[in-house]
């Protein structure tokens, strides 16, 4: 991976008017870049030319067709008068010659190969000190897909991709006023990736805006190859296991965040967009919950902080219940589970300790794995685990339950960063319940939840609106009020700009 | 950064604490479904334990439990005595029952009472029953239905036909002043007539046809045991406690021949008022007892269709309730002097002055010189499926 | 500088106020009356809160340990200031040594109780270290679930069919004397007296002036809180388990059994006891050391938090060899002992009303 800060773009070149001295420069730049490709030309004989262009990145029948075929087809004495200035000459050339609907005239070396790099057409042109960059961007990209990762039952299919101006055009769809604004940012010294600010304005607090800004600004890398580099790189606390800020891959939820009076943040080449502000109750939302009635969404809400608690505590609840406080388990229930244990050479907690473990790579495994071996993973997996393990009484069968409902736990959550973050807490609550029974997860869940109550996401307490509390926070965490519900007043909308965007505004607000 | 490295020692600290110092793994115990107590020679108290063995093949049905059986100078002593002979450690929290044999229970049930109200794992919830002869005896019959003995007990109790109490409730009433502890009693019954008639009884308990009967309550005075009562009068506490479910009283009538029959009706409802009565230095009790029920069995040949006659049947349950009350009364004023009832409570509530002042310390010898008076009223609300009694009138048939 | 909301306060005071009472019961001693010496606790209680909050809003600007140098000059007011710390060390380790008597003995028989103190001490660390503010935003997300909890706990009792009404009955059995025994003076001590605590996180909340509302809302609340468990506990055990019992609230979820399926619930009972217990010690060492920051004038208070914790959990361990003794000594000893009812009442009370004086001179004055 490239080091942070090691190399450096510098050129002292100066475009001099001469075609041929300017292409010689631009050769040297490019040495051994065999993916550039110089097309040089005489219009009528007269004018030398030159095209400079990335392989690949441009459409080569806009090249030849918008381009070429308007130099070489001109009329003949276009540039047969000798006293042309270079004032004359940009004017045939913008105004008469290229059919192209975004192109501009750039002067500095360092532009010109920036843009000839992200896919633009440079044209040379003898005579000019000013470089014509042609928009010919066009390069195989992926069809617009359904999210893998946030795929709903109802609700719209579309999914981020991996061009930036696609996803702008996604989410901008969605939003069509002259409030959802969009700023440009560069990032990553050799990369230069292309990021965009976006943002409601109105809604969004101008405080956070600047924020951003400014945390971005301050990034000093040599390359940015996804949204985790960004994250990690403006996140208040780099050292907590959860994730503070949202990711997603799809535009209906950007733009539900948007309107909610967050920030989004789209980096090129990836198809997660950064959400700041992120909360942990915002993590716990899925876009559905919005789309369906609003009772079931509030219910399956419920089931979800219930799943947390779930994924979190079930398996040290397993160990502390029957390790240390045999006696709250019902009797019938203790026989059952003790029945099961009777042949199990190990104790509860390093069964449970294997298991989860053996879970976990299971899972890594399906994930990495290519569709078809990862199938078989999961049948040896489920065998081994669900049927040998059991059997042969290695495993008791109560464990094995206890081990697939947190598994199925953890997926319920929408986030899978998030998921992951509870994953990995589970084995120090284990720990924790093998030493100390109940107490030991109590203490644990203190410690949990006062760091999750310390941590902040750009000024927003990871908590909110559980804590601080905020009542009227509370109807879109715990429940899904309807719409008609939803409070849109102005003092609510206040209260956002005061850097608590919480509550969705969706209806009425601009009329 | 103080605060990870704090996080981080924490969690470091966890790693290295994980001696486990008070876990017991579920393989390693043996719970402790119930337990019986007898007093033994030289004031021994001889402890007896039903312990389940978990076993994963014999799930199905059989006696899953063995008993282990110690004495010692304490219960404390004689369990330790059982938990050397025993290779898993004993689980009592699981225990829900508590059987005292008559011998213990007469000479004092105190020291069992302190000990599973101090100790740890006991419960308060335990049902307490007594017995006549040997407790432990009837913890070698084995189950019919269940899978281990405690549990039948357990389910039998609760089925409330007999007056019971909790280890929490007996001490309650040992405590509380005007209220005497009581104990249901459990006896070994013959399942059917042939456990009667063959010998070798300890081979044939084992083969259930002896089975486990909630048969009437043990009444105690403070902390002795010093008589039973039987079914029939074990019920009649179940009304003054309002816990009544299911009833059944059977009442015969007696008159000329078409009248003349027995009766039986399965009680609804149940509500028993107590009201004491101070008069100058006299007390009196006023019990009114109001039922509802239906009426379930008919064999005399009046007709449930008349409301005459469906008086007649009231009156007469009426006076069968009046005089089982009164009854019960009597024997417990008379023969055990003991107020298991809970007259004295009552006069304490309603007179709190006069009760601390004359009747809390010497209730004892008041209580047996108390005028109770019984009313009864009932009312029948259903008849069952027929209206009418199906043993028709002889000139029915003459038609 | 941290700041806490008016809601966070509440809940910290409703907690705070609670406390260890949830399992060791309070004025067991009035027997089946407990529920009624609760509440005239309470009364009395919420007075004295109300007048340590009144003295908060005298001397604007300073912490009440602040103001006796203030108002009685600084050669008599730092020796009493100093005195502060001091008590509320020594209250937080009994409360350290609740948890040494309760745990070991309830839930972890075989552990030792040092290690099971030094994880608690550590916890507590972490939150002195993440200051009030995250403590607040804990008792606002605990308080409902704890409520809710004692809820489901209640009704299940009660579904368990364990309650007889008629077990509060008669009122009055003894007279009002067992209840006036109770209620003075350690009634009010307990749980209202120890407020003062709390008086050093009034300084930090947003909204200065409803300092005193909040304090006598909270006050009320859990007075409400502990008459209702008193009475629960009354309802169901009769008067004589009650006054017997080392942990009577304890001994209520043990009561608990539902078709004997949800039955033996008693880890949970200590594990909300243990709760309590953390919130409480927090709240005595952050005002321990924050007593001490300001006595000192440091600016930084995070020094002061590993000393402070290491001699709480040293008294902790050594404070009483049973428990038997430990409870002694809240009932027979602390009610009478010149300290606690010195710097509870009297003194308070002189600051009262030498503060209320001067203020009322200022105002004639100008």
């Amino acid at each position: 991976m490239v080091q942070r800060g090691q190399l450096e773009h510098h050129f002292d070149y100066i475009l001099s008017g001469n075609a041929t001295e300017d292409l010689m420069n631009f050769k040297t730049i490019f040495n051994h870049c065999i993916d550039i490709k110089y097309r040089e030309f005489y219009i009528n004989d007269v004018k030398k030319g030159s095209l400079i262009f990335l392989n690949g990145m441009v459409n080569t029948k806009t090249i030849d067709l918008d381009i070429m075929k308007q130099l070489m087809d001109c009329e003949e004495n276009l540039f047969k008068e000798p006293e042309l200035l270079a004032e004359d000459i940009k004017n045939i050339v913008h105004n008469k010659l290229i059919y192209s609907s975004q192109m501009c005239w750039v002067e500095l070396f360092q532009e010109i190969v920036e843009h000839i790099l992200s896919g633009n057409v440079a044209l040379l042109l003898d005579g000019l000190k000013e470089v014509l960059v042609i928009s010919a961007k066009d390069w195989d990209k992926r069809a617009i897909d359904e999210p893998a990762t946030e795929a709903v039952i109802r609700g719209p299919r579309e999914g981020f991709q991996e061009t930036l101006s696609t996803n702008i055009s996604l989410i901008r769809r969605r939003l069509k006023t002259s409030l959802l604004k969009m700023e440009e940012m560069k990032v990553g010294k050799l990369s230069n990736t292309e990021i965009v600010i976006t943002y409601l304005e109105g809604i969004v607090n101008e405080n956070l805006i600047l924020e951003v800004k400014n945390r971005l600004e301050r990034i000093e890398i040599d390359a940015v190859l996804e949204s985790g580099y960004i994250e990690e790189l403006i996140e208040d606390h780099s050292f907590s296991l959860f994730p503070q800020v949202l990711i997603t891959e799809r535009p209906d939820r950007v733009v539900g965040n948007l309107l909610e009076g967050k920030v989004g943040i789209i980096i090129d080449n990836t198809p997660f967009v950064i959400i700041v502000p992120g909360t942990f109750f915002q993590l716990l939302q899925s876009p559905e919950d919005y789309y369906q009635r609003y009772f079931v969404a509030s219910s399956i809400r419920f089931l979800r902080l219930l799943s947390v608690v779930l994924s979190l505590l079930l398996p040290s609840l397993y160990i502390a219940l029957t390790t240390y406080h045999q006696e709250m388990i019902p009797t019938m229930l203790l026989i059952s589970i003790a029945a099961a244990r009777e042949t199990v050479p190990f104790p509860a907690f390093v069964e449970a300790f294997v298991m989860e473990v053996a879970f976990e790579s299971l899972r890594e495994a399906g994930v990495r794995l290519p569709r078809p071996v990862g199938q078989a993973v999961s049948i040896v997996g489920g065998l081994v685990i669900g049927q040998a393990a059991v059997e042969a009484g290695i495993v008791s069968s109560p464990l094995v339950i206890v081990v697939s409902m947190t598994g199925i736990a953890s997926f319920i959550f929408p986030s899978f960063q998030l998921g992951l973050a509870f994953r990995f807490l589970r084995f120090p609550m284990m720990i924790a319940a093998a030493t100390f029974g109940l107490y030991g997860i109590l203490m644990m869940v203190l410690l949990l939840l006062m760091h999750m109550l310390s941590i902040r996401s750009f000024g927003v307490p990871y908590l909110t609106p559980l804590a601080p509390l905020r009542i009227s926070g509370l109807k879109d965490v715990l429940v899904r009020v309807s719409w008609l519900k939803q409070s849109s007043n102005k003092s609510e909308k206040n209260k956002q700009q005061m850097g608590k965007p919480f509550i969705r505004h969706r209806q009425g607000k601009y009329k | 950064m103080r605060k990870q490295v704090i996080l981080l020692f924490t969690v470091i600290a966890m790693f290295g604490m994980t001696g486990c110092w008070s876990r017991v793994e579920l393989n390693d115990v043996a719970i402790v479904t119930a337990t019986a107590l007898d007093l033994a020679d030289r004031n021994k108290i001889q402890v007896s334990i039903q312990v389940l063995r978990i076993n994963m093949n014999n799930a199905s049905g059989g006696n899953a439990t063995v008993l282990f059986s110690e004495e010692g100078e304490s219960i404390l002593d004689a369990y330790r005595i059982i938990q050397k002979k025993i290779p898993r450690h004993l689980n009592f929290a699981h225990n829900r029952v508590i059987i005292v044999g008559d011998k213990l229970a007469r000479s004092g049930m105190s020291d069992v009472i302190e000990f599973f109200s101090r100790y740890r794992d006991a419960r308060g919830n335990s049902y307490l029953l007594a017995t006549k002869g040997k407790a432990a005896d009837l913890l070698k019959i084995g189950p019919s239905f269940e899978k281990f003995t405690a549990e039948e007990i357990r389910e039998e109790q609760k089925a409330k036909v007999i007056d019971n109490v909790s280890l929490r409730e007996f001490a309650y009433r040992l405590l509380e002043g005007g209220i005497e502890p009581i104990a249901s009693q459990i006896q070994s019954v013959p399942s059917s007539d042939k456990a009667l008639t063959s010998s070798n009884n300890d081979k044939k308990k084992q083969n259930n046809e002896w089975s486990l009967a909630l048969v009437g309550v043990g009444v105690f005075r403070k902390d002795h045991l010093i008589g039973w009562m039987n079914a029939e009068e074990a019920e009649c506490l179940l009304w003054f406690r309002n816990k009544v479910k299911g009833s059944v009283i059977t009442t015969m009538l007696t008159g000329d021949k078409r009248e003349s029959g027995k009766l039986s009706v399965q009680i609804m409802k149940s509500k028993t008022t107590i009201k004491p009565k101070l008069q100058e230095e006299k007390v009196s009790f006023d019990v009114r007892v109001e039922m509802i029920g239906d009426l379930y069995e008919n064999t005399t040949k009046l007709s449930t269709n008349s409301l005459k006659n469906l008086e007649t049947i009231q009156l007469a349950v009426e006076a069968e309730i009046q005089s089982r009350i009164k009854s019960t009364v009597k024997k417990l004023q008379l023969k055990y002097k003991s107020d298991i009832v809970g007259f004295g409570r009552m006069l304490h509530r309603e007179h709190k002055k006069e009760w601390n002042e004359r009747f809390e310390k010497r209730w004892e010898q008041e209580f047996p010189h108390v005028k109770v008076n019984v009313t009864a009223h009932f009312k029948i609300i259903g008849t069952g499926r027929i209206n009418d009694s199906l043993t028709w009138e002889e000139r029915d048939f003459k038609k | 500088m941290e700041i806490i909301s008016r809601h966070q306060l509440l809940t910290i005071s409703i907690i705070y106020q609670i406390g260890t009472t949830i399992i060791f019961g309070f004025a067991a001693g009035a027997g089946r009356d407990s529920w009624l010496a609760v509440l005239i606790s309470t009364f009395f209680g919420t007075v004295l809160v109300w007048m340590y909050t009144r003295i908060t809003h005298l001397n604007p600007g300073l912490t009440f340990i602040e103001c006796y140098p203030a108002q009685f000059g600084k050669v008599i007011g730092t020796p009493i200031a100093w005195l502060h710390p001091l008590l509320f060390l020594y209250i937080a380790g009994r409360i350290v040594a609740d948890i040494k008597s309760l745990v070991p003995t309830t839930i972890l028989p075989g552990t030792p109780p040092w290690v099971i103190l030094l994880f608690f001490m550590v916890v507590i660390s972490y939150g002195l270290f993440l200051g009030i503010e995250v403590m607040g935003k804990l008792a606002e997300i605990i308080l409902p679930i704890i409520l809710l909890i004692f809820l489901i706990e209640v009704i299940l009792i009660i579904s368990s069919g364990v309650v007889h009404l008629e077990n509060l009955t008669p009122i009055l059995d003894k007279g009002w004397g067992r209840i006036w025994s109770v209620v003075w003076p350690l009634g009010i001590i307990q749980s209202f007296g120890e407020s003062l605590a709390l008086a050093l996180v009034w300084t930090l909340m947003n909204e200065r002036a409803r300092v005193g509302r909040t304090m006598i809302l909270s006050s009320l609340f859990a007075g409400l809180f502990i008459a209702f468990t008193d009475a629960m506990a009354v309802v169901v055990f009769g008067e004589e388990i009650f006054k017997r019992a080392t942990y009577p609230l304890y001994a209520l979820v043990q009561a608990i059994s539902v078709s004997d399926f949800i039955a033996q619930l008693d880890a949970t009972g200590v594990i909300y006891f243990c709760f309590m217990a953390f919130l409480k010690t927090y709240i005595y060492l952050f005002a321990t050391i924050r007593s001490i920051q300001k006595l000192t004038y440091a600016r930084r208070s995070r020094v002061f938090i590993f000393p402070v914790v290491s001699i709480a959990f040293v008294l902790g361990m050594t404070m009483a060899p049973n428990v038997v003794e430990h409870i002694a000594v809240v009932q027979k000893v602390i009610p009478y002992d010149p300290l606690y009812l010195s710097l509870m009442m009297v003194f308070p009370f002189l600051l009262f009303c030498v503060s209320w004086i001067r203020q009322k001179n200022k105002t004639q004055q100008n």
